[in-house]
């Protein structure tokens, strides 16, 4: 189909970096399969990273950078396609259901705390993280918007995988109070109470 | 040595029951959005599906916006005497080719003369979009609960990578062996390891859209007294203040030469006068950029056409060109239709690690001698239940007129109820396939017989092609779990009646 999108790009070098990023997935691949020593593995992602390069030749640099692991994802899965049993497959799978074995269950209050600290709490934190970088940044409103923006949506989920995999569930509790009380602070310093 | 290895256990451990705990938590949501989202990555293909005998075109006659604006605004004054805040024209292009015109709740297609046709109707896919952007919510509790698991795709992508010790050492394995759990196991993470860059592209610009509202909320209300349009005025372009004083309609047709002469390597393609007919209106003229992911660039001009300003979304500040870039990333229209069908299949992988990751949990549960039977089956309505009711909310609508939003909705609460009923696991999982290629037969059927030849020209030809490709896949499952099936049923046949020669 023809599309205004595509009338832009440039066809050699879209060649060239369909064919640098499939070279290094196979490389990859292949160092996979013979269990080659990390010089190959390293060569194949570095022709994976430096594959990067013509796709932005091609496409422009953020639509090649958007691209570039696309692709790759894409040859992959052509690559697991290709050595997967496939008549294995076609085979139906079983369940086993085993005997009961009660495992480990901790106290409810446990489990409760560690979602309020995983949702509600670090939300609170990390907005007010956020919120206190935002009053002392000196950036311009636009950029310290999205920077916000970008800063919630990846410090939240990073403080989500903690509070689900600590085992000493007060120290990211701990974290997250101090966050709070620190960020109220300086929000109070900055805005004014 | 033994020491740190048994630690690092340890902590895959709680990084795998941390992961499992979040994703049992989103799971059936979350599959509705990604599901949802797969599909509207199609959304203006869908768009000119639902009315694919309305006329295509990328080139129109002199003075023919200028005529469309003005019929639409004379159709609108006859619905209301309220005058409209916004007029809004969509320019036909390669990509789009159609001519529409909107003013108020008035909207219509317009031919290359300007004038005015059918009437604009995308219920279907604006209920697809809203489904997939709100869950079918009202717009901020709905955008904000899709931004949230937006975040919890974040952690469960950064969760799951910290569970997977064996990133590199398992990175090409598919082990096809008979046990379901390592089947599951092996789909659910060559699909989450390599899709991993996609699935956070798509996890952070989501949850920032969908939480950029209560973010500006929060914004203006620390720092800029209440006041969200000041919060976010260096993002965009600011309205006029309404004066209610009559005017003659801007010249939008000045307007669009004004940019064209600017930016004569864009491609205008949509314009919006604030305040039309009145002495406040403006004019906002949208232009795609060459080579770039930005939605657009939209610049401001006065009622005669003059440049004002531009919103900067190619060429402003940082941040501004970042935030503008998240749309086109997030929807996949960056590409044409190679990247379209790209973020189809690896969102269709991201279903099917979604879905995975939920049946892995409740098969470790029934080998652990805990099954939940009915939860098993509830899984198996939701996975297949929902492509299922979202093709028969478009048989509705287009037989019978029904809102999708109910037949979704109470189709999909059904499909739950009714798998949860069924007691028997096998026959349930090869019935919803069965009833799934049946509706989208049905489906093709009822828009052939609709449209008529309108059904498999250029409008309709891609999603109808989409729709016989899901008929093939899906069919091809259905006669493999038939054929295990029949196998299974002959084995045990053959078994009783031997057993039963031996009783003799």
């Amino acid at each position: 189909m023809n599309s205004w999108f595509v009338a832009s790009i440039s066809p050699v070098a879209l060649l060239l970096a369909g064919l640098f990023s499939t070279a290094g997935m196979v490389l990859l691949y292949l160092c996979w399969r013979r269990k080659n020593g990390p010089v190959w593995l390293w060569l194949a992602w570095g022709i994976i990273a430096v594959s990067i390069w013509p796709w932005q030749q091609a496409l422009g640099f953020d639509r090649g950078l958007a691209v570039a692991p696309l692709w790759s994802a894409l040859v992959a899965f052509l690559l697991i396609a290709r050595g997967a049993n496939w008549r294995a497959a076609l085979r139906p799978a079983v369940i086993h259901t085993g005997r009961s074995r009660p495992g480990e269950q901790r106290p409810w209050g446990h489990r409760l705390l560690r979602w309020l600290l995983a949702g509600p709490l670090f939300l609170l934190a990390t907005i007010g993280l956020v919120m206190g970088w935002f009053a002392q940044s000196q950036w311009s409103d636009a950029n310290r918007l999205v920077g916000a923006a970008l800063f919630l949506v990846i410090l939240w989920p990073l403080a989500i995988v903690w509070s689900s995999t600590d085992p000493r569930l007060w120290r990211p509790l701990l974290a997250c109070v101090a966050v709070l009380i620190l960020s109220g602070c300086a929000l109070l310093y900055r805005v004014g109470g | 040595m033994a020491r740190g290895n048994g630690a690092r256990s340890a902590f895959v451990k709680l990084a795998l029951n941390g992961h499992s705990g979040l994703g049992l938590a989103l799971s059936a949501l979350l599959y509705i959005v990604v599901f949802s989202g797969s599909v509207a990555v199609f959304y203006p293909e869908f768009e000119r599906w639902e009315q694919p005998a309305v006329p295509e075109f990328t080139e129109w006659q002199p003075g023919a916006i200028s005529h469309a604006a003005s019929a639409i605004m004379v159709l609108e004054a006859k619905r209301t005497e309220e005058p409209p805040d916004h007029l809004f024209i969509a320019l036909p292009y390669t990509d789009m080719p159609r001519f529409v015109v909107h003013a108020g709740e008035s909207g219509a297609f317009a031919d290359p003369a300007g004038r005015l046709g059918a009437p604009v109707n995308h219920e279907w896919t604006h209920f697809l979009t809203d489904l997939h952007l709100r869950l079918s919510l009202p717009s901020v509790w709905g955008l904000t609960l899709v931004g949230i698991l937006g975040v919890g795709m974040v952690a469960l992508v950064i969760g799951g990578i910290l569970a997977h010790p064996n990133l590199l050492k398992d990175a090409f394995s598919l082990r096809w062996s008979g046990s379901a759990r390592l089947r599951l196991a092996d789909v659910h993470n060559r699909l989450g390891v390599w899709s991993s860059p996609f699935a956070l592209a798509l996890a952070i610009t989501g949850a920032v859209i969908g939480l950029s509202q209560v973010l500006g909320f929060v914004v203006a209300t620390l720092f800029f007294e209440g006041n969200t349009d000041a919060a976010t005025e260096s993002l965009f372009l600011s309205d006029p203040k309404p004066t209610g004083e009559a005017a003659p309609l801007a010249n939008v047709s000045a307007a669009l030469e004004t940019v064209r002469s600017l930016s004569p390597e864009m491609q205008p393609n949509m314009i919006i006068v604030h305040e039309p007919g009145t002495t406040a209106q403006r004019v906002e003229v949208g232009a795609l950029v060459p080579g770039r992911l930005v939605w657009s660039e939209f610049y401001a001009l006065d009622a005669e056409g003059r440049l004002l300003e531009s919103a900067g979304w190619s060429d402003g500040e940082p941040g501004v060109q970042v935030y503008a870039s998240m749309f086109r990333l997030h929807f996949g229209h960056f590409g044409g239709l190679s990247v379209q069908l790209l973020y189809l299949l690896l969102g269709a992988g991201l279903c099917t690690c979604v879905a995975a990751g939920g049946s892995i949990w409740l098969v470790r549960r029934r080998q652990r001698g805990m099954p939940y039977p009915r939860l098993e089956r509830a899984w198996m309505g939701i996975v297949w239940g929902t492509p299922l009711v979202l093709i028969l909310s478009a048989i509705g609508w287009f037989g019978w007129a029904w809102q999708p939003l109910y037949t979704f909705w109470i189709g999909l609460l059904l499909s739950v109820v009714i798998a949860v009923a069924i007691g028997d696991r096998v026959y349930l999982a090869v019935g919803l396939k069965l009833l799934l290629v049946m509706a989208i037969l049905v489906l093709l059927c009822l828009h052939l017989a609709l449209f008529g030849l309108d059904a498999v020209g250029p409008a309709a030809r891609l999603i109808n092609g989409l729709l016989v490709v899901s008929v093939l896949l899906v069919s091809l499952r259905v006669w493999l779990e038939l054929r295990w099936i029949i196998r299974d049923a002959s084995t045990t046949l053959s078994l009783r009646s031997s057993g039963q020669a031996a009783d003799s």
